[in-house]
């Protein structure tokens, strides 16, 4: 298979040069082999795009899209690529742009408290530099090898958003491609005065930059964006002992603590989440359920599934959710603690003992802090995962929704459609910003099989039902046409007010729709 | 039909004034644009009576220029710029609608002002992130929309906040309803499951509000806005830095922002200071501006809920201990001026009349986001423009107010003038008008135009230009909606 269109494809490798345009199958495979490809082809392939085309800056994202305008030829960048996500719409008459070339972090303002990276930048590149110099970024729940760019991945929400917020909130000024080919620099970028602000003149155009999720490829390309940056109290280098997937932190850093708090009901474990959240105590409040902790602290499913019976003893049942302190006093520390074991006692709630060993501790902590569990905890088990993905409105109201997706997880689960060894509970979520917002998910394990899949495709739309038929919030689920147009009608109708974006900014639909919407009367 | 019978059929006949002296009053503002009297002066109070005006003047092509705030107004985006327009006075739109004090969010109509919500807030143990001293008469949600910086950067994430959800009719006439506030259900099945209109962005892959916000009433009329508060302290403890080198102040800043420890946090100099807190003029005024050094930093570190002296305490230590490497001192009272006068002045609206008009009757505000470094250089310039029209630098008021959490500043220049002084209005046009190009050329962000910088901003970036003009032509076809402002 080669890109249909010889006219586009000349013109492409006469901008790039040969060596950075390829339509060899085998490579176009590596980009089509995409985790929960299943779901669309019933197979692990993604249909091959007709070429794929590696960029090294701004220009030649300009000029690519410039030609795919004009050869009529459908786009979709991507960054560090991760799932469907990446080349969903792609066939033969379009073309993958990827981004890995553009890899450079253009700037570390200290002062001003941002960072401006390329789409390629990673996670883990971009935090190691940062703690040099006391500082901390937003990792993505996928983990530290994906894109820093604040709003390259589908939502952007990480283990830390109570103290790091995410990608949506993170955004300042972008340099970004517009689907016609016309660069545009937001905010202070566009008037010259720098990467530290996205919004204005006037109203702001990070409206149609991205929502709760990203555009995910469907309204052009984004070059470089800066991206707020937080506060770090650790060392600058990290100290890990210890051989893959094993490793350790040699020592818990000075005043950094870790804990599992669990609680008899979900109703505790709501309010003492929120409490713990707003009081600012804490560097993250993140909602890992015991068969993701175990799958992420174990090197095969045997071990882990040990693991799980053995936490299982202890939970009982009782949900918890990892909470790490970080501060840069003992003073601070004490404060902290303190006021963290006062609300559990308050809820009734207790420490997962098993997280208060030492080398536990040292392991977990730093999966948590750099974000390396990913793999593990959601991909071995069965290779495969998805599920009810919740927005980014409520904690409270995500996690009930998630309880009652338990419910009909369930049923998936007596059939043996769903991986049920490991329980039925097995929400993630975390709490935004001091708990202002936050978010769940009710994460799902299959094995490759088609029904499996089918099954998993069907769980997915009830729990859509659920939301519409209950009021919660919109699962994540919800992008492209058919996720659009079945939840547009329910809210405002916001599906025709995207779709006029998409109509006015991509006036020849080349910037691949399957992921945003289409401009489609 | 005439133009009154229309909008009496709407709103009622008490709704509707033609009345001279009521036009004049929307006619000009303190700002230096044109004055242009309005057609007509509507007041709906329901946002089924802002759809049918917006419905009216699409069929009509008459432009409509939304208010919320009581006046006296001061950027010349309430002032019609061309000739026909209807002013919507939606100031009598003044309910509470919700205090939801388990999510930390307020529901209120465009009427609502910071000295009605702020009381009611309180009984709920909450508070606003609010504005520096607004004057009595301006409407929160007015505030919100304008990106109106806040005066709590610790809670202030995005540049956008505390804006959560709102309500909007579109210049289409459509009815929409931004964020976690979209939907799935009404707003009534949304509180019945638990939800609270608490997250601004979305619904799903766009942030609707953000193309509302600082539009100057020129995508739609805000019909009700949800805004995010914060708890109440229990114990709250103010402190004053002054120096006469605004870098040392910056520095400090930059690290007690960097670590969360304080609340309230912003820079002012002894003009702005001194015309905050006089109460006799000119006497009293000049004997407290003569009491302070040239530039004062405030700010204030709180405990709220849990062991809150314990969490005032270790704060506390913390910024004494960035103090002391600095070589700051932190005091309780400089000059004339105590921290906790201070403190308690900064969380009410304006004590009448308002601050900026106390002195000469008029105040003129050049505004602009900048960073920390260039705040000096910036001040430097400005006052050289100043003094370079005979107007002295040191009667101009200056208030800098760090915003997201330290990422960026505010700057702002206050000139007090004499209003219907012909010299004194020309002089102050044309600091205006230099200011912004030499301000803008070494960095100065104009996210918020106004006015005539309106179009020199967009001069500048012509690709943002283009593609705001593609969001108003979905928002507003026939431009119906204030139109002349910004570049549209």
């Amino acid at each position: 298979m080669a890109l249909k269109n010889r006219d586009a494809y000349k013109a492409l490798e006469d901008v790039l040069g040969p060596d950075y345009i390829s339509e060899e199958p085998a490579i176009l495979d590596t980009y089509a082999f995409q985790w929960g490809a299943e779901l669309f082809t019933s197979t692990p392939f993604l249909p091959r795009s007709g070429a794929v085309t590696l960029p090294g800056g701004t220009e030649d994202v300009q000029a690519i899209v410039k030609i795919c305008n004009k050869y009529n030829v459908r786009y979709k960048a991507f960054s560090t690529g991760w799932g469907f996500y990446s080349g969903l719409g792609l066939d033969d008459t379009a073309i993958q742009i990827d981004l890995r070339r553009m890899n450079r972090i253009i700037e570390i303002n200290e002062k001003s408290m941002y960072a401006v990276v390329e789409p390629y930048v990673i996670s883990s590149q971009l935090q190691a530099e940062l703690m040099k110099r006391g500082l901390n970024c937003n990792i993505i729940g996928a983990g530290c090898n994906t894109s820093a760019l604040p709003m390259a991945a589908h939502q952007g929400l990480g283990h830390t958003a109570v103290s790091t917020s995410y990608g949506d909130r993170n955004v300042l000024a972008v340099e970004w491609v517009l689907p016609d080919g016309e660069l545009l620099k937001l905010g202070t970028l566009g008037s010259g005065a720098g990467w530290f602000c996205g919004d204005g003149p006037g109203p702001s155009l990070r409206g149609i930059l991205r929502g709760p999720q990203s555009v995910m490829g469907g309204l052009g390309v984004f070059t470089k964006a800066a991206t707020k940056i937080y506060p770090w109290y650790g060392p600058p280098r990290q100290e890990v002992e210890g051989v893959s997937p094993n490793y350790k932190l040699k020592e818990v850093p000075k005043n950094f603590s870790i804990h599992y708090p669990i609680f008899a009901t979900w109703g505790k474990f709501l309010e003492a989440a929120l409490e713990i959240s707003e009081s600012k105590i804490a560097m993250l409040v993140d909602r890992i359920s015991p068969p993701m902790l175990a799958q992420a602290l174990t090197a095969s499913n045997d071990e882990g599934a040990e693991l799980f019976a053995r936490i299982n003893e202890e939970t009982r049942g009782r949900p918890g959710f990892v909470v790490i302190l970080t501060s840069e006093s003992d003073a601070e520390l004490a404060y902290k603690e303190k006021v963290l074991a006062h609300i559990v006692k308050e809820k009734e709630g207790e420490y997962l003992a098993f997280i208060e060993q030492d080398d536990v501790k040292r392991e977990y902590l730093w999966m948590e802090l750099r974000v390396t569990m990913p793999l593990r905890e959601v991909f071995r088990s069965t290779g495969r995962f998805l599920g009810s993905i919740g927005d980014s409105a409520l904690f409270q109201t995500s996690v009930r929704m998630m309880i009652e997706a338990m419910e009909i997880k369930k049923e998936y689960q007596e059939k043996k459609l769903m991986r049920a060894d490991d329980g039925t509970d097995c929400i993630w979520g975390v709490t935004i910003e001091s708990g202002h917002t936050g978010h769940a998910e009710q994460v799902v394990f299959v094995h490759p099989t088609p029904e499996a899949w089918k099954a998993l495709a069907e769980f997915s739309e009830r729990c859509e039902d659920l939301a519409l038929d209950k009021h919660y919030t919109v699962p994540i689920t919800v992008w492209g046409d058919r996720g659009h147009d079945k939840f547009g009608p329910y809210l405002c109708n916001y599906h025709n007010w995207l779709r006029k974006f998409k109509k006015s900014f991509d006036p020849r639909g080349v910037s691949e729709p399957a992921m945003y919407i289409s401009a489609k009367e | 039909m005439s133009v009154k019978e229309d909008l009496v059929k709407i709103v009622g006949k008490s709704k509707v004034s033609e009345a001279p002296e009521d036009l004049d009053k929307y006619a000009k503002d303190e700002s230096p644009v044109h004055p242009v009297r309005p057609r007509c002066v509507v007041r709906p109070g329901s946002a089924d009576e802002v759809q049918k005006l917006v419905n009216w003047a699409n069929e009509t092509l008459t432009p409509l220029v939304p208010v919320s705030s009581g006046p006296p107004h001061f950027r010349g985006d309430t002032v019609p710029s061309t000739g026909g327009a209807v002013i919507v006075d939606i100031s009598g739109m003044k309910r509470i609608m919700r205090i939801d004090s388990e999510h930390r969010i307020a529901m209120v109509e465009p009427g609502v002002t910071f000295g009605e919500l702020i009381p009611e807030l309180a009984k709920e143990g909450l508070r606003l992130n609010m504005p520096l001293l607004p004057r009595a008469t301006k409407s929160v949600v007015g505030s919100l929309l304008e990106r109106e910086p806040v005066i709590m950067p610790q809670y202030h994430w995005d540049l956008a906040d505390p804006l959560a959800c709102t309500e909007v009719i579109y210049g289409t006439g459509d009815m929409f309803r931004t964020g976690s506030a979209a939907g799935p259900g009404d707003l009534q099945q949304q509180w019945e499951v638990g939800a609270a209109q608490n997250e601004a962005a979305g619904p799903v892959q766009a942030d609707f509000y953000r193309l509302i916000q600082g539009a100057q009433g020129t995508m739609g009329i805000v019909t009700w806005a949800t805004v995010r508060c914060e708890r109440m302290p229990s114990i709250e403890e103010p402190f004053l830095v002054g120096s006469s080198k605004l870098d040392d102040l910056l520095e400090f800043v930059r690290w007690i922002l960097r670590r969360r420890l304080v609340d309230d946090c912003l820079l002012l100099n002894n003009t702005d200071l001194a015309h905050i807190l006089a109460t006799e003029w000119p006497r009293g005024y000049e004997s407290l501006k003569n009491s302070l050094p040239p530039w004062i930093l405030f700010f204030s570190i709180s405990g709220v809920k849990y062991f809150p002296e314990e969490e005032l305490n270790y704060q506390k230590e913390a910024v004494a201990n960035i103090a002391k490497s600095l070589k700051i001192e932190l005091l309780k009272a400089i000059g004339k001026v105590s921290a906790f006068e201070l403190l308690k002045v900064l969380h009410k609206p304006s004590e009448e009349p308002y601050w900026k008009l106390r002195d000469k009757g008029s105040c003129y505000d050049i505004f602009f986001l900048t960073v920390h470094d260039k705040l000096p250089e910036l001040v430097s310039v400005m006052n050289g423009i100043a003094e370079s029209y005979e107007y002295p630098a040191s009667n101009m008021g200056i208030y800098i107010q760090p915003v997201v959490q330290g990422v960026s500043c505010h700057c702002e220049f206050n000139l007090f003038f004499e209003p219907g002084n012909p010299k004194e209005e020309d002089k102050i046009r044309a600091i205006s008008e230099a200011a912004f190009e030499a301000l803008a050329n070494r960095g100065a962000f104009f996210s918020r135009p106004y006015g005539p910088w309106a179009d020199m901003a967009y001069r500048r970036d012509s690709v943002t230009t283009i593609s705001l003009r593609k969001i108003k032509d979905i928002y507003d076809p026939n431009k119906i909606m204030n139109p002349g402002k910004l570049c549209f």
